[in-house]
């Protein structure tokens, strides 16, 4: 009995559903392995979806139902709502709202016919309130019993059975990691029924699962009262002010040093792939405006995006592996003595985490933050943290200025973050000290057992996480790459003088110098590119805007993709690269090569480590994100605020560029 | 939940008024009686969902602020606003610790009687 997987229902067949549900929603506490056993049951047929009416993500996916036997047909598909882990069904939180509506049948495209509440065998005394609760929605459910195997070695027994007739629903232990369990929680769906726990007279919820924990596991005082020594001696050095603070530095800094390692062959790989595919179809349609479209404009402009895949996929797989450990929870801990300082509530290290990823679930997030002055506060800084699609600009920027010492350029990376929570923290604290005066909301956050991470999991997440970044590279991103083609590639301009005299030198002495005659005549290719680049209407958009951005090191293409990245910064490579690219030779070089021999108009280098640093610095604090202050506007409910963001952002960011590109100057580094 | 062995005039069912303290105050190991106080009703629901209930044991695994508490399996991270907030009252304080506080209370000697 103790730690097997079984299934038990005790509930009246008459209110049982026999036909199988169509849709199942899967709610619990957080931190009960309920995405874990959701990834079990869905595998890579999720998505995650957004409710109309609704900011808060769901993921989506679907099940089999094996069909009984002596019927005909295949395999019955039943749709699995894994919706946000919540502590109660009747708070005030966003999470909370989005799973009462949808149990309640309220929210559009969100009509589950039945639910699995999923219960966490090592804290059934909670576990078993929530389920009262959930159950008032009056869905047929199925129990789902986890993390039994931790249970069993605090020497906790489950009781399938047991536990089935206290709730009169069907009860099944099973484990997301081994999978054990899950075919027989599939298969008890059309047995769902709505739980019907019977309380004595006068007898609490509490009380009456104290009961069933006794009856049905051995006894309240077993269920995780005592010390568990271990994770009190961990606990102790991850969540210690001085020690903790610094672990959490080492994890972070070992974090991105991994990351910059283990990306850099994938992303050869890649940026090979699309050289190579570009070399092929300029060959193959010649150098007409088809032709320089796709090799330049789509598959340039997308290379530019999709070779920073391999980072992005390597930080989600890493950042899931953390969380799954439950560090990250400590993490938050230690982070609220730093954030109280800047008058941040606790809560707030949520939404600034996910903001790491992206602003846009950040901002939406910050609805966990019940007082309004915190939660401005937090929206307001938010877009400081460092999102994923700034990823691409730090890397490219930090290879540029460390290309042999790939160590400094992790640290450098690594410096980023730290930039951008030191501007967010610094911003919090103004905000805090001024306009947004007031006391913060504090914090209660749960701390979940220690456990080992789930590679499914991690690895499922990195593809969801991967597969909305290579949407974005083939819709928005695309879009705004051939947008950007046209306008560098149009009008066309004639040869130059200049470039027409290099030819017919390098015609004179062909016959007698071969190599310097190949020479001029790349050096009168690059005359007519820049001139082509000079002209077009980029071109000449950039030049109205550079005297703006001249005092921070920007050239004129340089001036051109900020601006344009604007719409979303990780088009910044694949904007300059097109920018710098155009009329180049048709097999061209990869992406940092062809970036680190670029030039301005003048003929000098484009990356000088000042421009260059000064660029990451920019890019670090700047707001280049449209979507980001539409939803500043939503959430906040005043564009004036989505204006502030903008101004201070944009502002802070000019600022530091301009110290960071003198400074280095007054030092000799040009 | 336990009651209290010999109910205090001067006290409250989270432990003797003049005995309790803020949470932030306890020492690392030890047991309390939890006592809301003045916690507005949005953090006391929230606290209640955590598993951290109005007149609950709790033992503190880290002191001070922000403070670590155990409430049966749950641990419970507690900022220092929440922290200064939440008032308890230590086992040890009470007549009958074991009684007030479950029978794996530490005994203390020196508690005080009434």
């Amino acid at each position: 009995m103790i730690g097997t997987e079984q299934q038990a229902s005790d509930s009246p067949s008459a209110q049982r559903v026999h036909a199988p549900p169509r849709r199942v929603a899967l709610v619990g506490n957080p931190n009960v392995g309920k995405t874990t056993l959701f990834n079990r049951m869905c595998g890579l047929r999720a998505k995650t979806a957004n409710f109309p009416g609704s900011t808060v993500d769901a993921r989506v996916g679907t099940t089999y139902l094996p069909r009984p036997s002596g019927t005909s047909g295949g395999a019955t598909a039943v749709e699995v709502v894994d919706l946000p882990g919540i502590y109660a069904l009747d708070l005030d939180l966003p999470e909370s709202r989005l799973c009462r509506e949808c149990l309640s049948g309220q929210l559009a495209e969100c009509h589950p016919d039945a639910m699995i509440v999923v219960l966490d065998a090592t804290n059934l005394a909670r576990n078993l309130q929530f389920l009262v609760s959930a159950t008032r929605s009056g869905l047929p459910t199925v129990v789902a019993v986890t993390m039994a195997d931790i249970a069993a070695r605090k020497g906790l027994s489950i009781d399938a059975h047991l536990l089935a007739q206290h709730v009169h629903c069907p009860a099944v232990v099973v484990s997301g990691r081994s999978g054990k369990g899950v075919d027989r929680l599939v298969q008890a769906l059309p047995d769902a029924a709505p739980c019907t726990p019977t309380l004595n007279p006068g007898e609490t919820v509490a009380m009456w699962a104290s009961r069933v924990i006794e009856e049905s596991v051995g006894g309240e005082r077993a269920a995780g009262t005592d010390h568990d020594t271990v994770t009190d001696r961990v606990d102790a050095a991850f969540t210690h002010p001085v020690l903790g603070t610094l672990i959490f530095a080492l994890v972070m800094s070992g974090l991105f040093a991994t990351i910059f390692s283990l990306a850099q062959l994938p992303m050869v790989g890649i940026d090979w792939l699309f050289e190579k595919l570009g070399g092929w179809i300029a060959m193959q349609l010649g150098d007409g405006a088809l032709g320089s479209l796709l090799s330049q404009g789509i598959i340039g402009g997308i290379a530019g995006t999709v070779v920073f895949l391999p980072q992005i996929c390597i930080l989600f797989f890493l950042l899931s592996l953390l969380e799954d450990t439950g560090y990250l929870a400590r993490a938050a801990f230690v982070m609220d003595r730093v954030m109280c300082r800047f008058g941040l509530p606790g809560q707030a290290f949520v939404p600034l985490l996910s903001s790491h990823a992206c602003a846009l679930p950040g901002i939406m997030s910050t609805r966990l933050i019940p007082d309004r002055r915190d939660r401005l506060a937090t929206i307001l800084v938010a877009p400081f943290m460092s999102c994923s699609a700034r990823v691409p600009v730090y890397v490219l920027l930090t290879t540029l200025l460390f290309r042999d010492h790939p160590f400094i350029a992790g640290l450098v990376f690594a410096g980023c973050y730290v930039l951008g929570a030191v501007a967010a923290f610094l911003t919090a604290f103004v905000l805090r000290s001024s306009i947004l005066r007031g006391r913060s909301r504090p914090m209660v956050l749960e701390l979940p057992s220690y456990k080992m991470p789930s590679l499914r999991t991690a690895l499922l997440t990195t593809i969801d996480r991967a597969r909305t970044f290579l949407v974005n590279a083939g819709t928005i991103i695309m879009a705004i790459c051939i947008v950007m083609w046209w306008l560098s590639a149009y009008p066309k301009m004639e040869p130059t003088v200049e470039a027409e005299a290099l030819r017919g030198q390098a015609d004179a002495l062909v016959a007698t110098d071969p190599l310097n005659a190949e020479a001029l005549r790349v050096d009168a290719d690059h005359v007519d590119a820049r001139a082509q680049s000079a002209q077009s209407f980029a071109g000449r958009i950039g030049s109205f805007a550079t005297p703006l951005f001249a005092p921070i090191g920007f050239d004129r293409q340089l001036t051109v993709a900020t601006m344009t990245s604007f719409l979303a910064r990780e088009v910044f490579a694949s904007t300059t690269k097109i920018l710098v690219g155009v009329g180049e030779d048709a097999e061209g070089d990869g992406v940092i090569e062809t970036l680190a021999n670029a030039r301005r108009d003048d003929g000098s280098p484009l990356f000088t480590p000042a421009t260059s640093a000064s660029l990451l610095v920019f890019f670090v604090l700047a707001m280049q994100c449209l979507p980001t202050l539409a939803v500043t506007r939503r959430e906040s409910g005043s564009w004036k605020w989505a204006a502030l963001q903008f101004a201070w952002m944009s502002g802070l960011a000019y600022v530091a560029a301009f110290i960071v590109y003198h400074g280095l100057g007054l030092l000799g580094i040009h | 939940m336990p009651a209290l062995s010999s109910p205090d005039p001067a006290s409250t069912a989270g432990g003797p008024a003049s005995l309790r303290i803020p949470l932030s105050q306890l020492k690392r190991g030890d047991r309390a009686i939890i006592d809301f106080g003045d916690l507005d009703s949005h953090d006391t629901r929230l606290l209640e969902a955590m598993g951290l209930t109005d007149r609950s044991e709790v033992r503190v695994c880290r002191a001070g602020t922000p403070c670590i508490v155990q409430i049966e399996a749950t641990r419970l991270g507690i900022s220092a606003g929440m922290a200064a907030a939440i008032l308890a009252t230590p086992c040890s304080c009470f007549p009958d610790p074991a009684h007030a506080c479950g029978n794996d209370a530490p005994p203390d000697p020196d508690a005080p009687t009434s």
